[in-house]
């Protein structure tokens, strides 16, 4: 379907825009306060308008913040909840191996499709920040909790490192991909779009987007991003092939 | 009220004693009711961080206010949000046990709607071209026409306002396309 603009349409966009965005002059406000009680289509649009908002452009630092302070809290929370408890290092140790080995075993299946194959579109090339270790003992940290395929530590190791760094397409690539693993699916989506957004990694951010579009379980939006990535022959090209044929048989 | 309107400047300023407060008042009702439905403690967290975040987004709107209780908002989009996690598990409906006795319907209610419409917005701009995502992004970041014309490679300011409005018309029509959208 071919989108078209029409004069007055174009008009009455601009007209919705600049209310919001606080440019119309007293009198062109007032009109527009007037006019939206009774022109329902008008309502509708200001309010999609407005809630369209926090979808497109997210408050991203804002969000990190408060997503750090309640970290902050439920931990605390979680640790004064068992006083007087001696924690048996060996025990806490082999416990976090443990958990390690089950990740790597369930890592890559996304929900509903274990044994199915589904495996092979989620491995990931391992990153190297050690450069970066210089400045600051995290990105080493970063770099062996993601090999290690620790996601959990990768996605609190990210914030902390992007709360100083936020640009570092690294980092944020191995967020986004930690927190797909996570089941932070629509935290995963927000770090790839920011990505792709500051013109970062962006082919690599439309093959992860597809993945996470696919635990999402939202298929097509899916196959809108592998055939974003075959048509531009991106990053992964023959697996988003399969991986599209795949979709389109089920 | 006015101490749910002090919540929400909270969540907006990071204010960590008014995110204490939240915490200590409200989320081990959310994990009883996690817990009720069939989920642990990780899920109530992550239910309960998502509800919060989600908030901190709706207030992001302009002249957003709380029809309801925070309580109520905040338990409505739980209960959303962890009926859509459990029909993913389990790849059938479900039907959560809302029982609560602190909460009124209506405001769980328009906590619900809140939580679906976000997630239907967000999965249709998901949708959109890149071309489109980036273009809205830009405009609704607070880049300047101009700016986002000497970065996007367009001719003139007119042609980004022109294809900014066309972005939005079709993201606009894809959601009033969708089933979900009369429904909610």
């Amino acid at each position: 379907m071919k989108f078209e603009m029409t004069e007055q349409e174009f008009k009455y966009y601009e007209k919705i825009q600049n209310y919001v965005s606080g440019t119309l002059t007293a009198t062109e406000k007032l009109a527009f306060e007037q006019e939206v009680p009774q022109n329902k289509e008008l309502a509708n649009e200001l309010d999609l308008y407005k809630n369209l908002i926090p979808v497109i452009a997210p408050n991203k630092t804002g969000e990190l913040n408060l997503r750090n302070t309640l970290s902050e809290i439920h931990s605390n929370k979680s640790i004064s909840k068992t006083p007087g408890k001696t924690i048996n290092l060996k025990w806490y140790v082999s416990l976090a191996a443990s958990l390690i080995l089950l990740m790597g075993v369930i890592k890559f299946v996304p929900f509903g499709e274990q044994g199915s194959g589904m495996e092979q579109y989620f491995k990931y090339d391992k990153i190297a920040l050690v450069s970066k270790s210089v400045q600051d003992p995290a990105y080493g940290e970063l770099e062996r909790a993601f090999n290690a395929q620790d996601y959990v530590a990768s996605n609190a190791l990210a914030k902390k490192i992007l709360a100083m760094d936020s640009d570092n397409a690294d980092v944020l690539l191995a967020q986004g991909i930690a927190q797909m693993e996570i089941g932070a699916l629509d935290a995963a989506i927000e770090s790839f779009n920011t990505l792709k957004n500051a013109n970062l990694r962006v082919d690599k951010s439309d093959w992860y987007l597809a993945l996470t579009y696919l635990k999402m379980e939202n298929k097509k939006a899916a196959i809108l991003k592998l055939e974003k990535i075959i048509q531009e022959q991106g990053y992964k090209n023959d697996l988003a092939q399969r991986l599209l044929t795949r979709l389109k048989q089920n | 009220m006015a101490e749910d309107q002090s919540y929400i400047k909270g969540l907006l300023t990071n204010d960590k004693t008014v995110m204490n407060e939240i915490y200590n008042a409200y989320y081990p009702r959310i994990q009883a009711m996690v817990k009720r439905n069939g989920g642990g403690e990780e899920d109530a967290w992550e239910v309960f961080q998502e509800a919060l975040i989600l908030i901190f987004q709706k207030a992001q709107i302009p002249d957003f206010q709380l029809t309801s209780s925070f309580y109520s908002f905040l338990f409505g989009i739980c209960k959303f949000k962890w009926n859509n996690e459990r029909k993913k598990k389990s790849r059938k409906n479900v039907t959560i046990d809302g029982r609560d006795t602190y909460s009124n319907e209506d405001g769980i209610e328009e906590g619900m709607i809140a939580a679906e419409q976000m997630e239907l917005y967000k999965s249709k701009f998901a949708e959109l071209g890149d071309d489109c995502q980036k273009i809205l992004h830009l405009f609704f970041s607070g880049e300047k026409f101009k700016n986002i014309a000497k970065k996007l490679n367009f001719t003139s300011e007119n042609s980004v306002k022109k294809k900014k409005h066309l972005c939005q018309k079709k993201l606009i029509q894809m959601i009033q396309e969708d089933q979900r959208f009369n429904e909610i």
